[in-house]
């Protein structure tokens, strides 16, 4: 039979990373290249409990896909409970991608809240992978308690090494093993005040979180072809044909989940 | 020169077609327990086959769409086993079998225009695709409107669907005789089948149908990029505040649209077996894009009734270029609370909005 795009290939998972309490990252090797680009996501599968969609968070070119899922249902709850060695189903890669070819040659600021995190390190992987197309490098990030905090190695260490890397690291509230700045992502962004000159800026989080950052760019002085964010629907099909996941006429599996803020502009329906 | 055969009555036809239940799975529509549903033929008690008839020449499509025959309601496309720490999953989708499916009216078969070109546009979705080729539709030709009827309107030709593989012509019935039903082949697979059927006792060929739609009413077609604009301006209307006092939310409307293909994937399981299948889903639901976090993009009713008018009226147009929807009343006539897609057009200009 010719292939179906609901069919799945098996994957192993061949390793579990605990990144914070609820969060876990699960490298998974697919039997077939997924050859994925930044910012796109796979529909990964327990059979028997069901399927859910998430951004791979590694960079392309690896024999491996990565996703840091955080545990908040049905199939992430089962997912958290699986051991190395288990096997997947995996279809994908699904959604446009970072424009990372547009912004060669710029300096990118990444705004990440929570989770949101994921999608955005396959881009920071992938830069730093192809570092002399890009220029200064700015990660904003933050959670609601440092152990919500995820990638430590990456945000603690890899990245504040790099060279024209400033990692700017938040908590929402008070805590006593927190040092660092106490307060939402959209104000750390406000009072850090990035320039906007020769930047884009690419960030994903909680709606709410987008909703904010984007409106704190624009009084920065980003205009709407600076800014670029992935969005987050309920998905099923992934390929733009069960209707879940549509904002107006697009649907987010499928013309997105990465949008300009110039085209998030003409979108009618809310999106955070 | 399109093939036609004739034969003298429905239930005579019906009889000559169990010659073919080898070779086909055949539905028709039927009235049971005073409802109508389709059934296979051989299942069909020789005293309801008149029912079929009446049902047939109504001018007003059966009270399911066909497109049940090729996107079911639930269709399981993975079965799955647990072998110690492995689970082995495998396709569960056998070659579909040559299915003729009679009784199907015009706006129902025009309405496939609209799925094929959600499913059948990269990446195709094969478990559609393979039936919609092994299907042959029958379509009975309307000889007037009926109650909730606007297939016109939405420029479907009634006489000629473009879709249709055979259709279906009951020749006008005077007190005096009933002249006989014709067939007459449309697509290739539907000539081939009529070129068979001329084979069969009880069917002969002959050279022409009647011509039956005489008083052609020239009707003012809707178009689709004015109403698409039309909407536009709809956007902020209280219309949908209002509308969402009286909806239910119960999903009706959507899941006897022909042309809704909305669908949500589950596997069910036991004993370390199972399958995952993909069933009907309704924009309608108020858990549709409910998201974890408590985050909803369409919380309120409101939002759900001007998602779905705006897919039919507004962002299909944009996306594909017609309206999604064939103007067959199904919504018109089953919606407890009367909300239809009529509610809306007349809303932005009844009908008076060709160009
Ligand atoms: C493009 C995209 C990328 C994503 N990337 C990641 C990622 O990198 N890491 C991660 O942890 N999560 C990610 N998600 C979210 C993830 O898909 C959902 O949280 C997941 O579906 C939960 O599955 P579940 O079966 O455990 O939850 P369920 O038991 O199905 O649901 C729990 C709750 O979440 C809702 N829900 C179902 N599907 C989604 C969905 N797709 N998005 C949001 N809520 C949903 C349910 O309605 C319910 O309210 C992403 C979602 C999208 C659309
Ligand atoms: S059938 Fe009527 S009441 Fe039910 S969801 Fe549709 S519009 Fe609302
Ligand atoms: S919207 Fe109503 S009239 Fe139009 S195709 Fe669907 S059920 Fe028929
Ligand atoms: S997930 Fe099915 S249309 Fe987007």
């Amino acid at each position: 039979m010719e292939n179906n795009p609901l069919v799945p290939v098996n994957g192993e998972v061949i390793e579990i990373i605990e990144e914070s309490k609820d969060v876990k990252t699960f490298r998974v090797k697919p039997e077939k290249d997924i050859n994925h680009l930044p910012g796109q996501c796979a529909m990964l599968s327990l059979f028997g409990v069901g399927e859910a969609i998430f951004s791979i968070s590694s960079p392309p070119k690896r024999d491996y896909l990565d996703f840091s899922i955080k545990k908040t249902g049905k199939v992430t709850d089962i997912l958290h409970q699986i051991e190395e060695g288990q096997q997947l189903g995996i279809r994908g890669p699904y959604g446009n991608h970072f424009p990372f070819e547009e912004i060669k040659g710029k300096d990118l600021l990444f705004i990440g809240g929570g989770i949101g995190l994921a999608p955005l390190r396959s881009l920071i992987k992938y830069a730093l992978d192809n570092r002399d197309d890009y220029g200064n490098l700015q990660l904003i990030y933050g959670s609601r308690t440092p152990e919500d905090l995820i990638f430590e190695r990456d945000i603690f260490k890899n990245w504040p090494s790099e060279e024209n890397f400033e990692v700017n690291v938040a908590v929402d509230v008070e805590s006593s093993n927190w040092d660092g700045y106490v307060g939402f992502v959209p104000q750390y962004l406000e009072e850090l005040a990035p320039n906007p000159e020769n930047t884009v800026a690419i960030t994903c989080g909680p709606p709410i979180m987008i909703k904010f950052v984007l409106e704190t760019l624009e009084k920065l002085g980003f205009n709407e072809n600076q800014v670029v964010t992935t969005l987050e629907y309920k998905m099923k099909c992934g390929v733009g044909k069960c209707g879940r996941c549509n904002l107006d006429e697009h649907y987010v599996c499928k013309d997105g989940p990465v949008f300009y803020l110039k085209e998030l502009k003409q979108i009618k329906s809310d999106f955070c | 020169m399109n093939t036609v055969v004739k034969c003298h009555s429905v239930p005579k036809l019906l009889e000559v077609l169990k010659e073919l239940t080898d070779d086909y799975q055949i539905y028709c529509p039927v009235k049971q327990d005073d409802t109508e549903t389709f059934l296979p033929l051989e299942q069909i008690e020789q005293d309801e086959l008149l029912t079929v008839g009446e049902i047939l020449s109504k001018n007003e499509p059966p009270l399911y769409s066909i497109k049940s025959f090729l996107f079911p309601n639930s269709e399981v496309y993975l079965k799955f086993r647990r072998n110690h720490d492995k689970v082995d999953f495998t396709v569960h989708s056998q070659q579909p079998e040559p299915t003729i499916v009679i009784g199907g009216k015009p706006c129902d078969v025009e309405s496939f225009d609209m799925i094929d070109k959600v499913f059948l546009q990269e990446p195709v979705d094969t478990f559609y695709k393979q039936k919609r080729e092994q299907t042959i539709f029958i379509t009975s030709i309307c000889t007037s409107k009926g109650p909730n009827c606007m297939c016109e309107e939405f420029g479907v030709d009634k006489s000629e669907p473009k879709l249709s593989d055979i259709l279906l012509i009951e020749s006008e019935k005077t007190e005096e005789k009933s002249d006989g039903i014709y067939l007459k082949g449309v697509s290739e697979k539907g000539t081939k089948l009529i070129e068979r059927l001329a084979e069969l006792d009880g069917l002969q060929k002959v050279d022409n149908s009647p011509n039956l739609i005489e008083d052609k009413e020239e009707i003012e077609k809707l178009c689709p990029e004015a109403i698409k604009d039309k909407m536009e301006k709809l956007y902020d209307s209280d219309i949908w505040e209002d509308l969402a006092m009286r909806c239910l939310g119960c999903g009706i409307c959507t899941y006897y649209c022909p042309t809704c293909h909305c669908y949500d994937i589950n596997d069910y399981s036991r004993k370390g077996e199972g399958v995952r299948y993909r069933s009907w889903d309704s924009c309608m639901f108020s858990d549709f894009t409910n998201m974890a976090g408590g985050h909803n993009p369409r919380p309120t009713k409101a939002d759900r009734i001007k998602n779905r008018f705006f897919h039919k009226l507004n962002y299909f147009v944009k996306q594909q270029g017609p309206l999604a929807c064939v103007g067959c009343g199904r919504c018109a006539k089953n919606c407890p609370v009367g909300i239809s897609l009529n509610t809306v057009l007349q809303k932005i200009g009844g009908q008076n909005n060709g160009k």
